[in-house]
């Protein structure tokens, strides 16, 4: 099974006929007009992140796979239903099954190509963990809602990493691909282009799922859009987002800078268009970069004051701010009696403190006023010198520690590799 | 850096400009209020777009408490998130307990949080607010525990600025705007008070007073 609790995405396992032999990707490779790469060394070493996985994510990610990439990462909150098999490529019997759709990818993927390490995450972007996206050398966007869009925009931004956004618009017979480089902080991001009704759907948290459903399950959430596509148009623009994808890895054909590509198929004509500079309006950081770096020990056995030093933060701690795995620095909270507390503990959401009230003998809960994420050393006080086992992080997987527009985050290998796997 | 202690003023009863709330760009903080502000943003921790708009939007809360005889801001900080703590003179009921009479106090404490989640995300209602005092608020909206958090409703939309959070607050503990049905999970965080509160709908709201109106001493 899936966790997505724990922010990361799990090892999908080979199934299927183990022993079955693989064809390797040389076998049908082309020697491509320009080449001057070793492309099987390249596509060995690539490492892709697909968020969303249905109508046009699942077509990339499985072309993709047949590239036998070193690395997939399948993230979708989603669930088939009957009409997906309208336009996703799936048999009816997985439809009916409603099948967690990043799990459903994977296993195809891991099928496809055993060798390639294959990971997934069924839930959002939104609730991955701050190094989620931290290995991989690309993002392929295919999500059904603007919310996950711009995070997956800001993520990238910070992290640096290309980003490939592929779209259709059903009546139009448009397949779209956007492509943000991220090279550095003048270019745009998805939220630099939303306009006024998607700001609305933003706020809605509306989703268009592409498969035209209207009716959200139960505990769906609210504002689920139907929009209308076909799949082979949805085919058409993970095709062409495979297409930019390899041509970028491999460095073929002329180098371009941020740009929307767009066939219509009314006219049967592409068009290129150069992605201007980010929109001074957008909402989004475009200025912060998250280095990386490794901890000097277990984060565990770390202080807070300790990582500031090893990022290289050594003008004092009043402008450092922290931002600890998941969880959330609780100052205070409040029991069954009512009576505030002195907390003081990371702890993970929705969970009560490590204490209990010394009156009534009931947990303590943090409370939302007198709780930090990111934490300001300011707000740590003393604590920030205590590792942070102590302080209730007891196995924490990543650290980022910002100082204004610098932020460095700290991941922990071992820890991340406590993961789980799916079969 | 500038005692705020020092600089409190007696107690003046503000003027309402000529435009009413759609003035308030156009109010000059006083001393107090300017001496607060800067306290506040000289450990503004974050991007340039975050610690830019948490001032806007902390200046925006400081006018209104300048035209708002109902509103009081005792601190403000933005070291991480926007984080204000203000006094609001609005009628909150309490009870002890379910047996226990209804109380209604004259004003509410309030911790009022602006998270920078904000500024791109649709985030629930209960994120921004918290009655910090009086305890044992009766109310449907909100909780009787962790800390009392209010709900302004299921989700607000991105971006939307704190001095709307603050009216907002207003409208809800006066109960001019409240959520009342149990059934319905969006905004009750206490169902015996909604229960309650149905039953005794002739008492709401709680105040007709508008939050730009003179407080009662």
């Amino acid at each position: 099974m899936t966790e997505a609790g724990n922010g990361y995405a799990v090892e999908v396992l080979a199934g299927g006929s183990p022993g079955r032999p693989v064809p390797h990707r040389r076998e049908r490779l082309p020697r491509w007009l320009g080449l001057k790469v070793d492309a099987d060394a390249v596509l060995e070493g690539l490492r892709v992140a697909v968020i969303g996985n249905g109508s046009v994510g699942l077509a990339i990610a499985l072309a993709l796979a047949r590239l036998q990439p070193g690395g997939l990462t399948l993230i979708d909150y989603g669930y088939f239903k009957m009409a997906s098999l309208l336009t996703h490529n799936i048999l009816p019997e997985d439809a009916a099954l409603a099948h967690p759709k990043a799990l459903y990818a994977g296993r195809l993927c891991k099928q496809i190509s055993p060798g390639t390490d294959v990971r997934a995450y069924a839930g959002s972007i939104q609730s991955m963990a701050l190094d989620a996206l931290a290995d991989v050398d690309l993002v392929a966007l295919a999500t059904d809602n603007v919310a996950a869009e711009v995070e997956a925009g800001k993520r990238c931004l910070r992290l640096r990493k290309p980003l490939i956004h592929a779209a259709v618009h059903g009546e139009t017979l448009i397949a779209q691909v956007r492509f943000y480089r991220n090279a550095d902080a003048g270019g745009a991001c998805p939220a630099c282009f939303l306009n006024r009704m998607e700001i609305e759907h933003l706020n809605s948290g509306a989703a268009f799922p592409c498969d035209g459903s209207g009716a959200p399950p139960p505990t769906a959430k609210a504002g689920v859009v139907p929009t209308r596509s076909t799949s082979f148009l949805c085919n058409l623009a993970a095709d062409l987002a495979v297409l930019e994808i390899l041509k970028f890895v491999l460095g073929l054909g002329p180098k371009r800078g941020d740009f929307v590509l767009e066939y219509a198929g009314y006219t049967n004509r592409a068009t290129v268009t150069p992605l201007g500079p980010h929109k001074s309006t957008c909402l989004c950081d475009h200025d912060t970069v998250w280095g990386r770096a490794s901890p000097p020990r277990p984060l565990a056995e770390c202080s807070l004051a300790e990582l500031a030093a090893a990022a290289g933060f050594n003008s004092g701690l009043q402008r450092v701010a922290f931002t600890v795995d998941h969880l959330t620095f609780a100052l205070a909270g409040t029991c069954a009696c009512g009576k505030r507390r002195r907390v003081e503990r990371f702890v993970a959401p929705g969970a009560s403190a490590p204490r209990e009230c010394e009156v009534c003998r009931r947990p303590v809960h943090p409370d939302g006023f007198f709780s930090r994420r990111p934490v300001a050393a300011d707000d740590l006080g003393d604590a920030v010198h205590r590792p942070l086992r102590e302080l209730g992080a007891e196995a924490p997987r990543c650290v980022l520690v910002a100082e204004d527009e610098r932020a460095v985050l700290f991941t922990d290998s071992a820890a991340r590799g406590a993961a789980g796997q799916a079969t | 850096m500038t005692s705020i202690s020092s600089l409190r003023v007696d107690r003046v009863r503000p003027v309402v400009p000529e435009g009413g709330l759609r003035a308030l760009p156009t109010v000059a903080l006083n001393k107090r209020n300017q001496a607060m502000l800067a306290a506040a943003a000289a450990i503004s921790l974050g991007s340039p777009i975050w610690r830019a708009r948490k001032q806007a939007e902390a200046r925006d809360v400081l006018a209104l408490s300048q035209i708002a005889d109902r509103f009081r801001i005792y601190e403000v900080r933005m070291n991480t998130d926007l984080l204000v703590v203000a006094e609001m003179h609005v009628p909150v009921p309490c009870m002890e307990s379910p047996d226990q009479p209804l109380q209604v106090f004259p004003k509410a404490l309030l911790g009022l949080k602006y998270p920078e989640a904000v500024l791109t995300e649709s985030l629930p209602g209960t994120v921004f607010v918290q009655v910090l005092a009086p305890g044992g608020v009766w109310h449907p909206n909100v909780a009787r525990a962790y800390g009392q958090p209010l709900c302004l409703g299921p989700r607000m939309p991105a971006g939307i600025p704190l001095r709307e959070i603050v009216l907002l607050t207003y409208g809800a503990l006066s109960m001019q705007t409240v959520q009342l049905d149990p059934g319905d999970a969006a905004g009750v965080l206490n169902v015996e008070a909604a229960q309650y509160w149905q039953a005794n709908v002739d008492k709401i709201p709680l105040t007709r007073a508008s939050v730009l109106s003179a407080a009662e001493d």
